[in-house]
């Protein structure tokens, strides 16, 4: 039992140096904001270490082998021995704020609005007459 | 309208002027495909139009009668650069690299094969892109497999799903911005059959066929994900200076 857990913690070490030691992959991790980009991710380290995880997850999509990507450098003592990791998940967590207030401001001048019913708020402003030939100016 | 104005098969012009610049053209020039007869030209009376709709104008219309809508026309549906840039790029991407769907089929009764036309009389191009029905002779669902060159499967998926991100945004707009009579067929036609999104994970059998899911857009160099955005129906066309 034991030598197993020194065994996953060795594979769990290998994982994340060949990460720290990649310029490509801190990039793309920091980038990892959408499925897109977390299964690239993925791709580009299993290029390099096609056994990065055990073969229970060959199943998985990459999406799901990214978060266990994450689940395992959550344990204790890796943030502080792979600094650049843990660096470019600080940058990813900042990149996800930057992008939520673009998003919010993109959403918003598309007029596309989750957040009210916007087909009777739009259609409203738009002339229809049933029979009258008139115009109206166009939206604003 | 029992009589419509101004009525069908014709050349509309709008002075004489043009009807005499296009006059030689319209009644002597070579045509694309010769089985078709040529159309007269028509100068048009705006006085007997029933509606004559300018250029900034947005309208509905309904019918006095029924009350059904007979059209729609929502000028700046679209009304942000950016995003125009980053659709225009997508289309621009499928029409290059996919076959156009404007083919005419002729079955010759001496020859087992058939023939294949592009329809001479369609400028431009158009493409289909999402889901497939199959041949004629052999239907089935499937991603459509209408790529002209040999690329790698990250470029096509690459494509695909852009493509697919593409038209889950329109959707979303056509939701939230056009009247529900229009989209109300559909939507009830996807719930009750279940079929499958434009999403071609799904398809493929790598994703579960689900409604909704992630899309990401690069919109003026911006990345923005959304969760939970609603996939497309199932199949599409893109095209570019078509005409029909």
């Amino acid at each position: 039992m034991a030598s197993r857990g020194r065994k996953t913690i060795s594979l769990h070490a290998q994982v994340f140096s060949t990460v720290e030691g990649n310029p490509t992959l801190l990039d793309l991790l920091e980038i990892t904001t959408s499925d897109a980009r977390k299964t690239e991710f993925i791709k580009a380290l299993l290029k390099i270490m096609p056994n990065a995880f055990p073969k229970k997850f060959s199943g998985n999509n990459y999406v799901q082998v990214f978060q266990i990507f994450l689940t395992w450098f959550g344990q204790p003592g890796n943030s502080e021995t792979f600094s650049w990791i843990d660096f470019s998940i600080q940058l990813r967590q900042r990149y996800i704020f930057d992008q939520r207030f673009k998003k919010r401001q993109f959403i918003t001048d598309i007029g596309l609005d989750w957040t009210e019913n916007t087909t009777s708020h739009f259609i409203s402003k738009v002339n229809s007459p049933y029979d009258a030939v008139r115009k109206s100016s166009s939206l604003s | 309208m029992k009589t419509p104005y101004p009525p069908k098969y014709k050349w509309i012009v709008e002075s004489k002027a043009i009807a005499d610049l296009w006059r030689d053209h319209i009644d002597n020039g070579p045509q694309p495909d010769k089985r078709h007869q040529r159309y007269p030209l028509f100068l048009l009376d705006p006085a007997k139009l029933s509606l004559d709709v300018d250029s900034d104008t947005d309208l509905i219309v309904y019918d006095k009668k029924t009350k059904q809508l007979v059209m729609v026309i929502l000028r700046n549906f679209t009304d942000h650069p950016e995003l125009l840039s980053s659709m225009g790029d997508i289309i621009k991407a499928n029409v290059e690299h996919r076959k156009s769907m404007r083919v005419c089929i002729i079955q010759s009764i001496y020859f087992i094969i058939s023939h294949h036309f592009f329809q001479l009389a369609d400028p431009g191009k158009i493409v289909q892109v999402g889901i497939s029905a199959g041949a004629r002779s052999k239907p089935s669902l499937d991603w459509v497999k209408n790529i002209l060159k040999k690329h790698s499967d990250d470029f096509v998926d690459d494509l695909d799903r852009k493509t697919a991100h593409a038209f889950s945004l329109l959707w979303m707009l056509i939701r939230r911005r056009l009247p529900d009579e229009l989209s109300d067929d559909l939507v009830t036609w996807m719930a009750e059959t279940g079929i499958y999104r434009m999403n071609k994970e799904a398809v493929r059998g790598f994703r579960e066929n689900s409604a909704t899911g992630e899309i990401e857009l690069d919109i003026g160099g911006n990345s923005l994900d959304f969760q939970w955005a609603e996939l497309a129906p199932p199949s599409g066309a893109m095209a570019a200076n078509y005409s029909r």
